[in-house]
């Protein structure tokens, strides 16, 4: 017997290591990241594939091309340094796959809220819990807030206790990678004990300027995905309620 | 008789539910009513959404990476180093987000409290086992409870 019938849209794929699932989203937003790092779009989107192709594109276009040293001098009105600092053999491959992703992040959103309301409206019944070698993953509510603190203490840990495994992961290496090369801990040792200028002198702008967009992205992804989860935890319970314990017979009072 | 109870959506519903079964409570004596929320937004406005509840970040999480960035960069030549303006510029962002979106939700009453009774439950049983059904749905987090006998006894 098939105890799950088939759906035309599935709402939520339950795997080991993450809940794939719809939700909506502001397209916008969505664009935003993308924007402030091309790839975060589609991992908000838990597209993957093609989410870690273009982040580690924009990490390898960048590092060569010298874009965000570009975007630092430009920025402090010193043009001739940000023309010096560009690669121009590199600067060309950055334009199209830069805009595409900022694109794709928008286009796809705008699609998968049509994807939510439909599959929402089917309401097909989800599977709550999988097990596996790897990971136990199952619905259940998670504090939100919680998610951000964790978030913001180190990058990962958020999306870990929300059960998103893969971003985490990903999350923690790549995070760290690059505050190391950013020299990020000297610059941080510096600034506290009060040494500002060996601060600066240390910190490696190129690296240090990937940071602002991931950490915020970070908090916030995984503030939202406990929202979710949250949500989808509550739908899930509803339907197999409803399904399971409305008997016919009940014998009603009146 | 007949007891409701209502609770939040929560796990422990399920083990309220199986625990009463566990007590002889059968399948058919047990109904469960889901309640839809009044806030969750059901329509498709235009192609752009704000879904409730988590929107308020929104701002913060895009005023917070443009903030962070620009105190780095110009933190570079000021005397306070990049790490420490692009502290100031992330919680300012954050901040500054956060209040705006405070400040504009502070108009709409759509937001309401996300804790309450999500879930009610029907439970047909006999009088004697009322103590006991009563004790479980306690322990078990019900947010309400009450007991309906079917005809008072001596009158």
């Amino acid at each position: 017997m098939k105890l799950i019938p088939p759906a035309r849209r599935k709402r939520a794929h339950l795997s080991q290591l993450t809940t794939t699932h719809f939700h909506l989203r502001h397209p916008l937003v969505v664009a935003f990241f993308s924007f402030s790092f091309p790839g975060f779009g589609n991992l908000m989107q838990q597209r993957y594939a093609t989410a870690f192709m273009l982040i580690l594109w924009e990490l390898f276009i960048n590092t060569k091309a010298h874009i965000n040293t570009g975007i630092l001098y430009s920025l402090l009105g010193d043009f001739e340094k940000a023309k010096a600092a560009l690669d121009e053999r590199w600067l060309m491959f950055y334009v199209a796959i830069y805009m595409y992703s900022i694109w794709d992040s928008y286009r796809g959103s705008v699609d998968m809220n049509k994807l939510y309301l439909l599959a929402d409206r089917e309401d097909a019944p989800i599977s709550s819990i999988r097990m596996g070698i790897w990971d136990i993953n199952y619905l259940d509510k998670r504090e939100p807030w919680l998610a951000l603190v964790w978030s913001v203490l180190a990058p990962g840990l958020g999306h870990l206790y929300v059960h998103k495994v893969i971003t985490g992961l990903f999350i923690f290496t790549f995070t760290i990678l690059v505050s190391y090369f950013a020299h990020l801990p000297e610059a941080i040792t510096y600034t506290l004990t009060g040494r500002l200028d060996c601060a600066t002198k240390i910190i490696d702008m190129q690296w240090a300027l990937y940071l602002p967009s991931i950490y915020s992205f970070i908090f916030y992804d995984a503030y939202v995905s406990a929202v979710e989860y949250n949500k989808l935890f509550e739908k899930e319970l509803a339907h197999y309620l409803r399904r399971r314990f409305q008997p016919k017979r009940f014998a009603w009072p009146i | 008789m007949i007891v409701i109870a209502t609770f939040e959506s929560h796990l422990f519903v399920e083990l309220a539910i199986s625990a009463l079964q566990e007590k002889g409570i059968a399948e058919h004596q047990i109904f469960a009513v889901p309640l839809n929320r009044s806030a969750e937004p059901p329509r498709l406005l235009d192609t752009l959404h704000h879904a409730n509840g988590f929107s308020f970040l929104d701002l913060a999480a895009i005023l917070g990476t443009c903030l962070m960035l620009l105190g780095a960069i110009y933190g570079y030549v000021l005397a306070w180093g990049p790490i420490i303006w692009g502290i100031i510029g992330a919680v300012l962002g954050i901040g500054i987000g956060i209040l705006l979106k405070w400040w504009v939700n502070r108009k709409s009453t759509h937001r309401q409290s996300r804790t309450g009774a999500d879930i009610v439950l029907l439970i047909r049983c006999d009088e004697q086992q009322w103590p006991a059904v009563e004790q479980l749905l306690r322990s078990h987090h019900a947010l309400g409870l009450a007991g309906v006998h079917d005809k008072q006894p001596n009158r």
